[in-house]
């Protein structure tokens, strides 16, 4: 019954396990509604302050264990302290890659734990300051987007 | 034990965070008439007159110099604006960057020691290391 078993589950984790999902929320937003980081444009008008890329590489020890926080929260919370530091308003037309595994790939990696798998994430935007006040931009501009209440999961 | 605690240092030690910063593309509304670049869409009509993606190639020199193309602001403001105006275009819309294998601070500081500490010993040899950026946009004219 056992020998019958173990290949068996072992099947259903490699058919079962094929996908992997990561999402964070924007803890900012939730809270202060102060700065903002969207996948699209912004409808106000608004001064570029620059361009930015978060690169975060490391590996994953066991598998599992992401001691080096290759994760995509710590990136979005890296991403908040350089909109704070260069004075902008929010990230526009942000682009987020990150290394996935699925989870029959995680085990691998915690039975062969002397062989770390490894993990990078990026996070690449353009940093804003939205022009309060001016008028807003008419044709040919994305829908509104910035600030949702209750933050966006990238 | 040992392993676990050498494997685990590893990670640490091997853990970076690298953050590439360029300067300011065009605002909007746009205020010189210089060419129009942005990581979003147009604030005016348009007409798509074609696509560009450049990969700049440069070198990093220990750990700080940098020679060639591989920063986000001379690819995009040099190479991919040069090559817009050749196309006829007066904007660079959707443009999106990727620094492939940007450096971190401990690793330009080790490549900066290696480079000094070689120097020092009396067989100097500079430490490099390849860059690549890609820079990809949407070449437009305006209508109006």
């Amino acid at each position: 019954m056992t020998r019958r078993a173990v290949p068996g589950l072992a099947l259903l984790l490699g058919f079962s396990a094929c996908t992997a999902v990561n999402y964070t929320a924007l803890p900012t937003q939730q809270q202060q509604g102060q700065i903002f980081i969207t996948a699209q444009g912004l409808s106000e008008p608004y001064e570029s302050v620059g361009i930015v890329q978060i690169t975060r590489r490391g590996v994953l020890v066991f598998g599992f264990a992401d001691p080096a926080g290759t994760d995509l929260a710590t990136a979005v919370n890296e991403v908040e302290g350089q909109i704070r530091r260069a004075g902008a308003d929010g990230l526009i037309n942000t682009r987020v890659q990150q290394t996935n595994y699925t989870t029959l790939a995680r085990i691998f990696g915690l039975i062969f734990f002397f062989a770390p798998l490894p993990a990078e994430v990026t996070i690449t935007g353009e940093l804003v300051r939205v022009r309060r006040g001016a008028a807003p931009v008419a044709p040919g501009m994305p829908a509104p987007v910035p600030v949702p209440a209750g933050g966006t999961p990238l | 034990m040992r392993l676990v605690i050498f494997l685990v240092t590893l990670a640490l030690l091997s853990s970076c965070n690298a953050v590439v910063l360029g300067v300011r593309l065009s605002s909007v509304p746009q205020t010189d008439n210089t060419m129009f670049l942005s990581t979003g869409t147009s604030p005016r009509k348009f007409r798509t007159l074609g696509f560009v993606q450049v990969r700049g190639y440069g070198q990093e020199w220990g750990g700080y110099g940098n020679l060639g193309d591989a920063q986000l602001d001379g690819t995009i403001h040099n190479a991919l604006a040069k090559e817009a105006a050749r196309m006829g275009g007066q904007g660079v819309i959707n443009i999106e960057f990727l620094d492939e294998n940007p450096s971190t601070d401990v690793e330009k500081a080790q490549r900066a020691y290696n480079t000094v500490a070689s120097t020092l010993s009396g067989s100097p040899q500079i430490e490099t290391k390849d860059r690549y950026v890609t820079v990809t946009g949407e070449v437009i004219v305006f209508l109006e």
